[in-house]
């Protein structure tokens, strides 16, 4: 017999029982509904104060802009006053608009798109590349998290690889917790995607927390009103 | 209203004035407190060792002895968690498990009985010393002891209540692990007894005879200044009994 | 000293109380874990009902473990991940062996998983001439340091900074630093050329998803990411046990894992893995495998108390409120899990001679119980691993003796208190009643005396006074 066959076998010899737990497990997703209920945040603003609280709570930073070409004058005064010159970019449509406008500007920059490299060179390139301009499709409120799909990012090079991580993101795309979230998430949506809340980190080394661990040291999350605008 | 008390071997044989205070409090409260003197050991220490057909004979005596009683009342939170919570783990005899019911239902800590079944918190003594608080474990997280005794303490009257630090850590006890495994067993009474000193109480007071042997058993053995005390001679003290 | 004994955890426990740098280290770990921990928690209203509702969606899957287990390796196989059944760790082993040989594969990034450490694979890879690298910073430190982890979360837990700096400059010839940041950049860095040279990742699973063929890897330090990103293999290997029925389920555990695990409202990275070049750009792993590892857990699941111990989703906040772990340390326990829920998986997995002081090694104060997010019973597992061992010829035969004789003079309310009345006798006789000398006790705590009478005699001669009075 496979392994498979014998260890589902010993599985049913085991003499396990359908415990049906449905009842009891509905009264406590009601007391968890109400009490989450109870300290929500109602308005969008309020919601994005929470995010902001919580995300610099944990290291990362938060603005609030006009529009793009706002984000991405913060953009360049970072990179220029850091002296980077690669800006590596997500596949997501805003990111390309952000990065047309910051060379318009900084022409000396360099553009690093997913689509410009294969596979293997790509994460080559990014690797070399200090600064990221994602765009996650949800912010998190209660906890400060950025969700990205990869069916959006069409890759996670730039998130994880690059140390100066930009995010760009749209007022309307916050929701209060993560239980919101996935009622909002499409099922292929969350087969592949990334949570993200804050830079890496570790406090492996007598519980001392370090930034910047194997991933971003540095994460900006820059929210506009209208963002296609 | 009358109580029957249930004696834990460590109050009977070392520290019989817990048991005789609680006595005196019961009667300064009016409460008429019977022995059963054919009681003995609940049989904690064989179960918790692993000996759990040794425990039976003894857990089937002490629910025949106890099983028509109204209050059982034990200054002791483990043993007593012992039998409410455990007993139903032994193969006791079928005729003895109604009754089993009967006695879980009945049996409780001293302090849990005077603050939640009398409702009495203040009992009007006085006691000119700085005390703390140490939670023993099954009191606490078995029995969910931890506002009566407290509510006792900070009722008499000129007492200073200091709260400790870890208040609610184990004092490393433990019954047979105490000599299974000595040193972890100190190493953690250690840290109980420099909890104890930091927080400049002259008392420690517990509810629990085992954490008391334990921690005063360190506390002699290092020449420490705190002392410890049952809170049932704490109170027979303060009321002067 | 990679993977000692837990039979020789009395060896193992005087080293470790012996060395008072760890002791601090641990001590000093396990409390500010402790405390970030609650300041969460006090944030979390819902708290208890969320430990409620994974105690019941754990229960579920465990009890259905047929039912989700085939499930999701039919959704697995529909998203283009090969699923693979490991009975026992050589298994395991051959699994992942045979994959890197078909692939040439000679290099492979590894990020924490404990699932890993139980398989040995790390010295099985090295012993076939493939290169396996830990990339968590903890275990990236305890593997240059020849040891297993510590603690569940925070491997070099046991290590002072002061240690890493001289391992550092030891084992990679840099210069000594105890600088926790610098010495991460040294990680980091010689970790990056790793990662993109890397053939093959691997990685642990957190929660894999029935309903949905695919799984998540929880972290921090982006190190998982990379290691499931950018080699073109990715294994995990995930115990038969980690699965839950839906990924919408997920949010009750992303709130009590991080809470619980490192004091965290959300870890930093979760990484969710569906299906292999999974972008439009044909991004990530061309090929993705799953290993299902039983390895003893269906020997756990005879037991249908005791596998409740399978509801662990390896937070290590047992660890961190235990006071035993607190003063040893996680490897006094001898294995690959330590703390309670150590001592409550030992027996199971190694058997009741191997792990029969596991479970004694715990003063029972239950403080693990109610930390634990699936509200596993750890302290009555232990009691019922104790009957266990016992019941199988594994205590010690003075013991069984002793217990065997007093449990019969215990019955007997006069021989009970007799046998008082002799060490009473004894003490004040032979010890100018002076306490007696308790062999295995008093080393550090003096015995109490015995009383002169006993509570009975003094009950009744009370009573005699009150009758007369």
């Amino acid at each position: 017999m496979d392994s498979r066959n014998s260890i589902l076998k010993r599985i049913q010899e085991a003499g396990c029982y359908s415990a049906d737990t449905s009842e009891h497990s509905s009264t406590i997703d009601l007391k968890i509904s109400e009490s989450i209920k109870s300290i929500t945040p109602e308005s969008k603003k309020d919601l994005w104060d929470q995010f902001k609280k919580e995300i610099e709570l944990v290291a990362g930073a938060f603005y609030k802009t006009e529009n793009i070409n706002a984000s991405a004058e913060i953009i360049i005064k970072f990179l220029t006053d850091s002296k980077i010159s690669r800006v590596g970019i997500s596949n997501e449509e805003i990111c390309l608009k952000t990065a047309l406008k910051i060379k318009e500007i900084e022409s000396g920059l360099k553009i690093i798109s997913p689509s410009q490299f294969d596979h293997a060179e790509r994460k080559k390139e990014y690797a070399v590349t200090e600064a990221a301009v994602v765009n996650p499709s949800f912010a998190v409120a209660d906890t400060g998290t950025l969700v990205f799909t990869l069916k959006g990012a069409g890759t996670s090079y730039p998130h994880f690889l690059c140390d100066n991580i930009f995010a760009l993101i749209d007022e309307s795309r916050i929701v209060p917790n993560q239980f919101e979230l996935f009622r909002r998430l499409r099922r292929e949506e969350m087969k592949e995607m990334f949570f993200v809340t804050g830079p890496s980190r570790t406090a492996d080394i007598e519980k001392v927390l370090v930034l910047g661990a194997h991933g971003p040291r540095n994460l900006t999350v820059l929210m506009s009103e209208n963002i296609a605008q | 209203m009358k109580v029957s008390l249930f004696i834990p071997c460590l109050t009977e044989h070392f520290f019989p004035s817990s048991g005789i205070s609680m006595v005196k409090i019961f009667r300064h409260l009016g409460i008429d407190a019977e022995y059963i003197e054919d009681q003995t050991c609940c049989g904690q220490p064989a179960f918790n060792s692993g000996y759990r057909h040794e425990a039976v004979p003894l857990a089937e005596k002490f629910i025949r002895l106890f099983r028509e009683k109204e209050y059982i009342i034990a200054p002791s939170g483990s043993c007593v968690s012992f039998v409410k919570n455990n007993y139903k783990e032994l193969n006791i005899s079928d005729e003895l498990k109604p009754a089993l019911k009967n006695i879980s239902d009945r049996i409780f800590e001293f302090t849990e009985f005077l603050v939640d079944v009398m409702k009495i918190e203040n009992l009007g003594g006085e006691f000119n010393h700085t005390v703390t608080y140490h939670d023993s474990c099954h009191l606490l997280r078995e029995l969910n002891i931890h506002d009566q005794p407290r509510k006792l303490i900070r009722a008499i009257k000129n007492i200073n209540f200091i709260e400790m630090n870890s208040a609610d850590t184990c004092c490393g006890f433990g019954g047979t692990f105490s000599y299974k495994f000595e040193n972890v067993s100190v190493a953690m009474t250690e840290q109980k007894c420099k909890n104890i000193e930091a927080s400049g109480a002259e008392y420690c007071v517990g509810a629990d005879s085992s954490c008391l042997m334990n921690i005063e058993g360190f506390l002699r053995k290092h020449k420490m200044n705190a002392k410890t005390i049952h809170i049932a001679d704490l109170l027979a003290e303060s009321l002067k009994l | 000293m990679k993977s000692p004994a837990p039979s020789k955890t009395k060896k193992l426990i005087k080293e470790a109380l012996g060395n008072g740098a760890l002791r601090s280290a641990v001590f000093k770990a396990t409390e500010s874990s402790a405390l970030s921990r609650q300041k969460i928690i006090d944030q979390i209203p819902y708290w208890e009902d969320l430990r409620d509702k994974a105690h019941l969606i754990k229960k579920d899957v465990i009890e259905n473990l047929s039912k989700y287990l085939t499930q999701f390796e039919r959704n697995c196989e529909l998203n283009g991940i090969a699923v693979h059944w490991a009975s026992d760790s050589a298994e395991a082993q051959k699994i992942i062996l045979d994959i890197a040989k078909q692939n040439n594969v000679t290099k492979v990034v590894k990020s924490k998983s404990l699932t890993t450490e139980e398989i040995h694979l790390n010295d099985f890879l090295k012993a076939n001439d493939i290169e396996s690298l830990e990339t968590d910073l903890g275990e990236y430190i305890v593997q240059l340091n020849d040891q297993i982890p510590s603690h569940l979360i925070i491997p070099a837990m046991h290590l002072s900074r002061k240690d890493i700096g001289e391992l550092f400059a030891k084992k990679l010839g840099v210069e000594y630093t105890e600088d926790p940041a610098q010495l991460l950049l040294t990680a980091r860095k010689i970790l990056r050329e790793k990662f993109l040279a890397a053939e093959m990742g691997i990685t642990g699973v957190n929660f894999a998803f029935a309903a949905n063929g695919s799984f998540c890897v929880v972290e921090n330090e982006a190190n998982a990411h990379n290691t499931l990103s950018l080699p073109p293999i990715h294994i995990a290997v995930m115990g038969l046990e980690k699965i839950i029925p839906d990924v919408s389920m997920l949010p009750y555990f992303l709130k009590l894992l991080p809470a619980n695990a490192t004091g965290q409202k959300s870890s930093t990275y979760v990484n969710f893995i569906g299906g292999p070049t999974g972008s439009a750009y044909g991004e990530g792993p061309e090929q993705i495998h799953i290993i299902l590892l039983d390895n003893g857990r269906t020997k756990i699941l005879k037991d249908p108390v005791l596998r409740e111990s399978l509801y662990c989703i390896r937070c290590g906040a047992c660890l961190n409120a235990c006071p035993v772990y607190q003063q040893i340390g996680g490897h006094a326990y001898g294995w690959v899990y330590m703390g309670p829920i150590g001592s409550v998986l030992i027996p199971q997995f190694l058997g009741e001679k191997e792990g029969r002081l596991s479970p004694f090694l715990s003063s029972l104060c239950g403080a693990c119980t109610t930390v634990c997010p699936t509200k596993i019973n750890l302290p009555h597992h232990l009691l019922t691993l104790r009957s266990r061992i016992v019941d199988s010829g594994n205590s010690k035969f003075i013991e069984r003796n002793a217990i065997k004789i007093w449990s019969k003079l215990g019955s007997n309310a006069k021989v009970y208190r007799l046998m008082s009345r002799i060490a009473s006798f004894f003490q004040s006789k032979l010890f100018f009643n002076s306490p007696l000398r308790v062999p295995g006790y008093n080393k550090e705590r003096q015995f109490p005396l015995i009383h002169s009478e006993g509570f009975r005699a003094r009950f009744l001669k009370m009573n005699g006074d009150k009758k007369n009075g």
